[in-house]
């Protein structure tokens, strides 16, 4: 009984499906030379795209070697960040002391 | 994408070329397809900076294992770089020219190189019906300076820089700063226009979408 199924008694060799084998296609560099002309450039802009300078704010957080190490900079946020965030942090342990010890 | 039988050739094709130049785009950031371009390189063991290397060995790959699919006539299939690789995986690729070009573009975009898709004339007769991919790499090589690379993605046995003898191209090159909505959201974007448009009227409209047309009427 083949239960609906009806198989294939002479199957065909696998490899002699279709026609991979296919004659040789004739390369050429023209699309090399097309690509590459300069009207063809001009025309569709394809120039090579520009390196992007580094971003002005880049220079912020680049260190900068020609001070000495522990130059105090008060021009910068940092330095003030560092002063007003210190007295803050001075402020709460001395209340936080007087608080445990009187 | 299939088109009715009132197209003009030419809306035909510019809506082709920008939507294959689009589906690169969208490829190129596509985190899964970096990492597919990554393996693949890493592999063909390519040492980092060898440029013309990572670009013949992602060319090897595409060319030696997506299947070559004819689209049914008169439709065109479009197929995301993921998705492509996803069937490359499992053994189920099916792809023509055009998906070729997305996959090869994607992947080497996605590893910082510039590509373009080129769109030329296979028979030479100035009828372009043939999409090419197009790389730039960063350094000059010996081999092909600062030029553009054309790369002939569906045949296994051609190198970079060889095509077939074409007599026109159509340069398109992707653009990976792009800040538009990627090609899968766009479909979605598109029911904002529900019911606004009288271009819609003789057009097929999903019953869903016909219904929100209608309430958006009636408000």
């Amino acid at each position: 009984m083949t239960n609906g199924y009806i198989p294939d008694l002479n199957p065909a060799p696998t490899g002699t499906l279709g026609n991979s084998d296919m004659m040789n296609i004739p390369k050429d560099d023209t699309a090399l030379n097309l690509m590459n002309a300069p009207a063809t450039k001009e025309a569709f802009g394809l120039g090579s795209a520009p390196i992007p300078p580094p971003r002005r704010g880049l220079g912020k957080a680049v260190p900068k070697f020609n001070r000495s190490v522990g130059d105090i900079q008060w021009k910068t946020g940092e330095t003030w960040g560092v002063l007003i965030g210190g007295a803050a942090l001075g402020m709460i342990a001395m209340t936080v002391w007087n608080r445990v010890t009187k | 994408m299939k088109f009715g039988p009132g197209t003009s050739a030419e809306h035909r094709f510019k809506h082709v070329v920008h939507l294959l130049v689009q589906l690169i785009e969208d490829g190129l950031r596509d985190e899964y397809v970096r990492r597919k371009a990554v393996e693949i390189v890493n592999r063909a063991g390519i040492r980092g900076h060898d440029e013309l290397g990572e670009i013949r060995a992602i060319t090897k790959w595409v060319q030696h294992n997506v299947v070559y699919r004819k689209d049914p006539i008169n439709v065109e299939y479009f197929q995301t770089a993921r998705r492509l690789i996803k069937d490359v995986e499992s053994g189920r690729s099916a792809a023509d020219c055009d998906d070729f070009v997305i996959v090869w573009a994607s992947m080497l975009g996605a590893l910082g190189y510039e590509v373009a898709s080129v769109i030329v004339d296979s028979n030479g007769d100035g009828m372009l019906n043939h999409v090419m991919g197009a790389v730039k790499t960063f350094a000059p090589t010996p081999q092909f300076g600062n030029k553009w690379i054309p790369c002939e993605l569906i045949f296994t046995d051609f190198d970079l820089g060889e095509s077939v003898k074409i007599s026109q191209v159509y340069p398109l090159t992707a653009d990976p700063n792009t800040t538009r909505l990627p090609v899968m959201m766009q479909k979605l974007a598109g029911l904002a226009g529900v019911g606004g448009s009288s271009d819609n009227r003789n057009r097929y409209q999903h019953p869903v979408i016909r219904m929100l047309g209608a309430i958006r009427r009636s408000k």
